[in-house]
């Protein structure tokens, strides 16, 4: 009698143990998961990438439309690109072809040969440029946590030799300005 | 009762009204002549253009990303940039990448070819590729790096969100607008960092100040960003003065002019005196010169100072070291 009750599960045991060890496993497993827990943390944290806290925002010209050109020199209105940068930057442009062309408005195409004699002038703080594929800069500027803005305008000088635009056409030119931060 | 003078004063009164009337109103019309004028003048100017303003913000602007394993996980992702039209109208957005390199100035230089030994166009992805964000919009972009290559060291890469300028308009002058952000992209395994000092200016930026120009040349695979030490000694190695220089991004095989200064004590005597400069490439690198100057103070006060640049290249090719 006295051996079987050496042998008796005490009072309050279940199968997981005491109620001390119940808590201990408990314990054990709590541990275990904020370990996890803050490893998964460590690791996500290490593998996130540095954005560093800047940004960039442009506000671009709209499209311009000359309408019919003059013999002699035309010029454009300002145009201003607005910037605000946190660090410097410059503001290139570049076209997608040397002069104006016409443009066939029914197929959506440029038309071949059919070119301005003179290129198109941008005139910029920095100077004028004859526009090209090429990036031309335009504006280089330290940074400033103001909007500034870039001013410059264009000048498209037209001849006897250049043949108006028959029905259709308009002679065009798509440009590109780029805004970027300095490295 | 107060009574308002006289019959013909009373009239005179009344005249100078009809006067002050008749004035009032050709000021007025004259005013609104002005305005109407100035309205002209301005939808004149402003007639040229066909449509609102694009404008376009990304941040950020500027991402390092270092690719890191850990097992069998590779976190290869990029972003998110966010870009946010603050325009009016809504904008169709094409997203592209081109090599980034640098100029010894610090400008971005986009290359198309290939050409650049680091650049990493290729090796990244950008989804979504083309999207429209309506005015006052947000649009996520997000990429994958392509780290199958086993590549170390750096690359680099400029993201341009370009917006698209509709073909069907037809202005004589069609503008698109691009704006780029910067992508360091460290790749996993190790890195080499190394440098130089190819060049080394000094200018009077005022009588009690010289300021130090170091061209910096990255010889490593990866960019770096030195932080600079410029000491100016006697020939007893008895320290004057010392100065910093600011630390700047270099991206490999590319130079750039890092600036800083250093300031003259008022004591300072006119003579020869030893200019060192020590540029931190990490926090076991460094890239060493050194120069004989000439101060020398005129009688106003004003100081001159000139480099020999003889001692610049004996002491660049046998002092430039790393430790």
């Amino acid at each position: 009698m006295k051996k079987a009750d050496e042998h008796a599960r005490p009072r309050g045991k279940t199968l997981l143990g005491s109620p001390c060890g119940k808590l201990r496993l408990y314990r054990k497993l709590a541990a275990w998961m904020v370990a996890s827990a803050m490893l998964a943390i460590a690791i996500v944290g290490s593998f996130r990438s540095s954005a560093l806290d800047l940004s960039l925002e442009v506000s671009f010209p709209a499209d311009l439309d000359w309408g019919v050109l003059d013999i002699g020199e035309n010029r454009s209105g300002m145009q201003v690109i607005s910037v605000q940068s946190d660090v410097g930057y410059k503001v290139y442009a570049r076209a997608d072809r040397d002069r104006l062309s016409q443009w066939d408005q029914r197929y959506m195409s440029y038309v071949a040969g059919k070119e301005m004699t003179e290129p198109l002038l941008l005139v910029s703080e920095r100077g004028t440029f004859a526009v090209g594929m090429t990036d031309i800069l335009i504006a280089d500027r330290s940074s400033s946590s103001q909007s500034e803005t870039v001013s410059f305008w264009f000048v498209q000088r037209v001849g006897f030799d250049d043949t108006p635009a028959p029905l259709n056409r308009v002679y065009r030119i798509l440009l590109t300005y780029t805004v970027v931060q300095d490295v | 009762m107060l009574q308002c003078g006289s019959p013909d004063k009373r009239c005179s009164h009344t005249q100078q009204g009809r006067r002050a009337s008749v004035a009032g109103k050709r000021a007025f019309e004259l005013l609104m002549l002005t305005v109407i004028l100035a309205a002209l003048a301005l939808g004149g100017m402003q007639g040229e253009s066909c449509e609102a303003s694009p404008s376009i913000r990304i941040s950020p602007s500027r991402i390092e990303k270092h690719v890191k394993r850990f097992l069998f996980f590779e976190d290869r992702s990029i972003g998110p940039i966010r870009v946010t039209n603050n325009g009016t109208v809504p904008l169709r957005i094409r997203v592209t990448v081109e090599d980034l390199y640098q100029t010894q100035d610090g400008s971005a230089v986009f290359v198309t070819d290939g050409s650049y030994e680091y650049g990493a166009a290729d090796l990244v992805v950008l989804e979504p590729a083309e999207f429209t964000v309506e005015p006052g919009m947000t649009q996520l972009v997000k990429g994958k790096i392509d780290t199958s290559s086993g590549r170390t060291g750096g690359g680099y890469c400029v993201v341009f969100f370009e917006a698209q300028s509709e073909p069907a308009q037809d202005a004589s002058m069609a503008t698109s607008g691009r704006i780029g952000a910067l992508l360091y992209i460290v790749f996993p395994g190790a890195s080499r960092v190394d440098g130089s000092i190819e060049d080394l200016q000094v200018f009077c930026k005022d009588q009690n100040r010289i300021q130090v120009r170091v061209l910096a040349h990255n010889s490593g695979n990866v960019h770096i960003s030195p932080r600079g030490i410029v000491r100016l000694k006697t020939f007893n190695a008895e320290q004057i003065s010392s100065g910093h220089i600011a630390p700047e991004n270099i991206l490999p095989a590319a130079s750039r002019w890092l600036e800083g200064a250093v300031d003259l004590p008022s004591s300072i005597e006119s003579g020869l005196y030893l200019l060192e400069v020590t540029l931190l490439l990490s926090d076991i690198r460094s890239a060493y010169c050194e120069a004989i100057v000439s101060v020398a103070r005129g009688d106003s006060g004003l100081c001159e100072v000139r480099l020999d640049k003889w001692e610049l290249a004996v002491s660049r090719a046998e002092r430039s070291h790393t430790d």
